[in-house]
Formats: C-alpha cells, sequence, structure tokens
C-alpha cells in the first residue's frame, strides 16, 4: 500500500515515475564517495555516471510513494540486480519507474522486491533495468 | 589486456578496510544523489553511520552500506572492460555477511565464461566478491561484459 512506510508496500505497488537530471556534479560527488577517481566520471559535461548510481533512484522512489519513511525496524539491502543498456551522460533528463513485483517472508524476515527503470526522460532510451531485494524487517540471525 | 579477458583469468585484486569515512561518504552521496541539488547533504544518522542505531536495530555495531562494496567492484569492472560493462553489462551482487569498520576486503572478480553471441561479440561471465581476512565472503555474485570477439585471444 502506498502513501505512508515502506513497510506497507505490496506486490504491484507502482513507484513514480520520478524524474530529474542527473549533473555532473552529482556523478561527481557519488563517484569521489566510492572512490572511483576515473576521468569518465569527473569529465565534467563530458562525463558519464556510474551506473551504481540508481541506488540513489530507487532511494527516490520509495520516498516519493513512502514519504513517511522505512517503518518500524530498519531495512537493509540484500540484493542490487542491475542490467546496462546503455551509458548515461552527464547532463541527461532521467525518468525511474518501479514496481513492487515480490513480497516473502524467509527465515522469519520480510523480504520486499522492486523492479526499477531507468530511461531518458526525452527520447525513452533505456539505460538500466533494476532489481533489488531488500528486507524490511531486519534482525540480526542469532 | 586481453589475457583478463579468458576463462580461468583472475583481474589483479584491490584491498580496502572498511572505515567509519567510507560508510559516512557514502551516506552522504546518496543523500545528495536523491536530491535535486548543487551542494553536498549530510545524511541523517543510521546504521550506517551510528553504532547506537545500529545497535537498536539489532546489529552489534555499524555496518557498511552493501553499494559500498558493490560499488568498490563495479570500479574495477569499469576500469578493466569500459563500455563493454558499463552500457552493455550486468552486476548482480548479494549481501551475504555485514562489512563492519576496520575489516579489510579483498575485492575479487574472476572470468568465468566467454560465450559467443553471433553478432561479432562475445559475453564475459564473471563470479564477483568482497572476500574478509577470514576468508568469509561478505559480497558475492557475478557480472557480464559484452565485447567484441576479435579480442578473443589465440
Amino acid at each position: 500500500m502506498l502513501g505512508r512506510w515502506m513497510s506497507d508496500l505490496e506486490v504491484g505497488d507502482k513507484l513514480g515515475p520520478v524524474d530529474h537530471r542527473i549533473t555532473p556534479f552529482l556523478i561527481r560527488e557519488y563517484s569521489h564517495a566510492v572512490e572511483d577517481n576515473s576521468h569518465r566520471h569527473h569529465g565534467g559535461t563530458g562525463a558519464i555516471a556510474p551506473p551504481t548510481i540508481l541506488h540513489a533512484e530507487k532511494k527516490r522512489l520509495l520516498e516519493a510513494a513512502c514519504p513517511d519513511g522505512i517503518g518500524p525496524t530498519a531495512r537493509m539491502h540484500l540484493v542490487y540486480d542491475a542490467t546496462h543498456h546503455a551509458v548515461i551522460p552527464a547532463g541527461t533528463e532521467l525518468t525511474a519507474l518501479g514496481e513492487v513485483t515480490d513480497r516473502f517472508e524467509r527465515k522469519g524476515r520480510e523480504h520486499v522486491v522492486v523492479a526499477i527503470e531507468v530511461r531518458d526522460k526525452v527520447t525513452g532510451q533505456i539505460y538500466t533495468t533494476y532489481t533489488d531485494t531488500s528486507i524490511l524487517s531486519f534482525r540480526q540471525e542469532s | 589486456m586481453a589475457d583478463l579477458w579468458v576463462p580461468g583469468a583472475e583481474l589483479p585484486s584491490r584491498t580496502r578496510t572498511m572505515t567509519a569515512e567510507r560508510m559516512r561518504w557514502y551516506a552522504d552521496a546518496l543523500e545528495t544523489c536523491t536530491h535535486d541539488t548543487d551542494r553536498p547533504i549530510i545524511a541523517p544518522l543510521n546504521i550506517h553511520t551510528d553504532d547506537e542505531i545500529a545497535r537498536a536495530s539489532g546489529l552489534p555495531a555499524r555496518v557498511a552500506d552493501g553499494m559500498v562494496s558493490t560499488n568498490w567492484i563495479s570500479s574495477m569492472l569499469a576500469d578493466t572492460f569500459g563500455d563493454g560493462y558499463l552500457g552493455k553489462g550486468s552486476l548482480r551482487t548479494r549481501y551475504v555477511k555485514p562489512i563492519f569498520e576496520d575489516e579489510r576486503i579483498e575485492i575479487v572478480i574472476r572470468v568465468t565464461d566467454r560465450v559467443p553471441q553471433g553478432d561479432g561479440q562475445d559475453r564475459i561471465l564473471a563470479d564477483v566478491s568482497c572476500v574478509k581476512e577470514n576468508g568469509q565472503v561478505a559480497t558475492g555474485g557475478s557480472a557480464t561484459i559484452l565485447v567484441p570477439s576479435e579480442h578473443r585471444p589465440e
């Protein structure tokens, strides 16, 4: 169910679309933080985004859909699964769309799976398809 | 470089220590990239940046966001294979064990197969992992890279 907590998400819930411009500044900030100092991410307008920056697209989608946050317990990322269809040039207008495709319990932990597609907002070019699995009700295994 | 593109090849590994600073850098960058801004944003404290909050969630101490190790793997793939990974590849990582402060992590990438696609390109398959000093795999997974077939060594 959309509109409040991430822990309320149900299969079939649609997230987004959320749109924004992936600026050279955002690419540099992300790349510096993960110590990827290659010129490909730091060349100003000629730069490209690291594919992993789509983790921020997931956060944008979840925050827009669930403004009250993660819910009563910590959310823990379990699986990152991304397919790259094209490099993302700095300055591109992106649109991200997500859908909750699965929700299941394993070892007493509630899991949620979100499928995300990131496209060029202007041309429709697909950049990345991404499936993210998170544990909603994290607790350490005893 | 071509000898790294065949089954059985192992890329030269990289080793890094997971520090509280590395955890915080990622948290702040993620927070910044979630906003339409031209200024860095400091993330609110969370299980990746604060021991107390982590303990309240059942963890012994703060843990690194899994995306830090995924990014270390991704950068190595990008440095080695370029656009074949960045624009035509894939990466799947699973967070098997949490990474804590001061743990030393080795990033390991092994090419497992190379499959001709019939269009002048080959799909390289690789196993990827971030391994703790005690041998435990913290992050494990796989990657694919699309390369021109003419890069096939003799």
